[in-house]
């Protein structure tokens, strides 16, 4: 049996024994005797308390203490065990791209569902699901999860499955990149009532430099050609063309056959307008290209950018298309010069080469490390039913009894005034 | 001498003497040193010779080799009327003052006589006054005794009456619970009337100590004064207590009165003693 507010159950035992001493102590006339001096005694009440070693009254006593403690009883508002787990947990899981092993992570959280938990399914957004739906579940297609909207919806699941449980614990399964903590993470973190287990699943080293690159047209004489040759590329990733002249319905169909691809049309167009600029990817990487470049005008609808200029307008967009990206490049670089040879040009080229979605941070910051660890115990399960303002069923029937003694208290005080202490 | 009960208290007081605090008015030759001077044999101071002066008394010799006539004086030496007045109202029947006030009376009453000063009794109390006039004469000492055996505390007491009408020497021994600016007038008149007054203060260790079981305190001269004493009240009433018994005593020795407060727990003869020891200065 748990309470809603243990405290008054608390305050009602506290009050019976503050019952059961006042029946300790009597207020009676004491013996009259001889005192010569008796006049020096200062005037007060003739009736002088006593403490006595056995309660007067019992019955009078009984009455009284059981009405106080059923009082305090039905105004902590228990409530009884529901038969099934006295722990109950919500299993909330990241369902995204990141993680390397999406069978393992269902398993994961299979095993760890028992009867009467919840399940939370979060990436960018979350929500609850029956979790006998976790099997069906179709394979990820969002790259990235934030664990903020995670701690939200699974407040509203523990509130749904406390009723009954002494317990609640929320096992939290996922890969934990460090973009899944925004700012609202902390607050949000201490809004659950308990300790959190963090539980980390392994995520795809999807920071592959270098993808497989084809620059179109094929011109020796392109200045980014040596750069892409100079760029450590791991062969086998996804797969990027670099469109220099327009975009054709080959481009299309190109970017519909390769799941995944990233079309990146950095249009091959010279202006007289080429001063010294900076320009750095929008990722955390820091990548900062210095050098005389040219601002080009950009297509499409912006979904993402890429990069930016140093006065922070876009310099590089990505749209989704299918099941892959384009990207537009707004950067013109002079062809003569060796700037496309040189390393921060190189670093910068791969950061626009990267899987659609740009450059994701999978390795869990140190701060971000520090939040995810947790000590403490379970929350109550009272916490959730006392936000929902349940009330007892059991209050009305113990207080009605509370208030049957307090009149039978009454009537035996009023047959037997003389045993009143 | 049929003393009962009180025969080891008169042992233990025997010796004791109990002088005159001051020189005494010329009476009965007796063991106080007297205000007059007399003829006795030990030479005090020389006199001119006034007609009417017993021509014996002329020291001849002195007139032979001076031709003056002087007259030899010697101290005189005389008794002390001594009456015990004994306050009999009923709350001196409480614990074991009356017990002590009775020793105390033939205890001092055996002392007095035994300088060969009159002696006598007042007893004040419901019934009256009982009184039993100052005498020399042997066997006095157990009148005392027995009428002091003979009377019961009751009621309450006018000490100031048998004041008035007391010996030179004024003993009177109560709880002082009555009326005692009455007694204090008529102590005083009596020392104007160049007597001699002793007060004796007679507390029972259970009035300065209560009990600390709760009661309902009840005057024994006036069964409508009740007044509660427990814990909480009994600081006050010792401090009030205290405060009535220190007024009184200073009171007392301010006027010349000779004060003595005694409990009821102390032995009797040790008392007498203490009492009828000469004083250092006009009061104790």
């Amino acid at each position: 049996m748990s309470f809603v507010a243990p405290w008054m159950f608390a305050a009602g035992v506290a009050a019976a024994l503050g019952v059961v001493a006042l029946h300790l102590l009597s207020t009676r006339r004491p013996k009259a005797a001889l005192l010569p001096t008796a006049r020096f005694v200062p005037e007060s009440d003739v009736r002088a308390v006593a403490r006595t070693s056995k309660p007067t009254d019992v019955l009078l006593l009984t009455l009284r203490a059981l009405a106080v403690l059923f009082v305090g009883l039905g105004l902590a508002q228990p409530i009884p065990n529901a038969p099934g787990p006295r722990v109950r947990s919500v299993v909330a899981l990241e369902w995204t791209t990141a993680l390397a092993d999406v069978e393992a992570a269902r398993a994961e959280a299979r095993a760890r569902l028992l009867g009467g938990d919840a399940l939370v399914l979060f990436d960018t957004a979350a929500r609850v699901m029956d979790a006998a739906a976790l099997d069906a579940l179709p394979a990820p297609i969002v790259r990235r999860a934030t664990l903020s909207p995670m701690y939200v919806t699974a407040l509203d699941a523990a509130r749904a499955i406390a009723r009954g449980a002494d317990s609640l614990q929320l096992v939290v399964l996922s890969a934990y990149s460090a973009d899944a903590f925004d700012a609202a993470t902390e607050r949000l973190r201490e809004e659950w009532p308990g300790r959190v287990e963090y539980v980390s699943l392994p995520a795809v080293a999807d920071t592959a430099p270098a993808p497989r690159v084809q620059l179109l047209p094929v011109d020796l004489s392109d200045p980014l050609a040596p750069a892409l040759r100079a760029l450590p590329l791991e062969r086998g990733a996804h797969q990027v063309r670099i469109q220099r002249g327009v975009m054709t319905a080959a481009d299309s169909a190109w970017l519909a056959g390769n799941r995944g691809a990233v079309l990146l049309h950095w249009p091959r167009q010279f202006t007289d307008s080429v001063r010294p600029d900076g320009v750095a990817l929008a990722d955390a990487s820091g990548v900062t290209l210095v050098a005389p470049l040219g601002r080009l005008a950009l297509r499409g609808v912006t979904i993402q950018v890429l990069a930016r200029w140093r006065d922070g307008s876009p310099a590089v967009t990505e749209s989704a298309l299918g099941e892959g990206c384009v990207r537009s490049v707004g950067i013109g670089i002079v062809e003569a010069g060796d700037l496309t040879l040189r390393t921060p040009f190189g670093h910068f080229l791969a950061g626009l080469v990267t899987a659609c979605g740009g450059r994701r941070e999978v390795a869990l910051s140190a701060s971000a490390f520090a939040t995810a660890r947790d000590t403490g115990p379970l929350a109550t399960a009272v916490a959730f039913v006392g936000s929902q303002h349940d009330r007892s069923a059991l209050t009305p029937w113990l207080l009605a009894t509370a208030l049957l003694l307090l009149l039978a208290e009454q009537f035996l005080r009023r047959r037997q005034p003389e045993a009143q202490s | 001498m049929p003393v009962g009960p009180y025969g080891a208290l008169l042992d233990a007081v025997r010796g004791v003497r109990w002088p005159a605090r001051r020189p005494v008015p010329q009476g009965a030759p007796g063991a106080h040193h007297a205000r007059s001077r007399g003829v006795a044999p030990e030479f005090a101071e020389y006199r001119p010779y006034r007609q009417g002066d017993d021509p014996k008394r002329l020291d001849w010799k002195l007139l032979a080799r001076s031709d003056r006539a002087f007259v030899r004086l010697a101290p005189d030496h005389s008794v002390l009327g001594t009456t015990v007045v004994v306050d009999a109202s009923a709350s001196m029947d409480f614990a074991e003052k009356w017990l002590l006030a009775k020793r105390l009376a033939v205890g001092l009453a055996a002392t007095a006589h035994a300088g060969s000063d009159p002696v006598g009794l007042a007893i004040v109390g419901g019934d009256g006054l009982r009184r039993l006039e100052p005498r020399t004469r042997q066997g006095v000492v157990g009148d005392i005794a027995r009428l002091l055996d003979g009377a019961q505390p009751s009621g309450s007491a006018a000490l100031a009456d048998a004041v008035t009408n007391s010996a030179p020497r004024c003993t009177v021994i109560s709880d002082c619970l009555g009326d005692v600016d009455a007694l204090r007038t008529a102590l005083v008149r009596h020392l104007v009337r160049g007597g001699e007054a002793y007060l004796v203060h007679v507390v029972s260790a259970a009035e300065l100590d209560p009990s600390d079981e709760p009661m309902l305190a009840t005057d024994p001269e006036d069964a409508r004064l009740q007044r509660p004493l427990f814990a909480a009240t009994r600081a006050g009433y010792r401090a009030s207590f205290d405060e009535f018994r220190a007024t009184i005593a200073r009171q007392m020795r301010s006027e010349g009165v000779h004060f003595f407060e005694v409990r009821d727990d102390e032995p009797a003869e040790t008392l007498v003693r203490r009492i009828a020891r000469p004083a250092e200065g006009p009061s104790r």
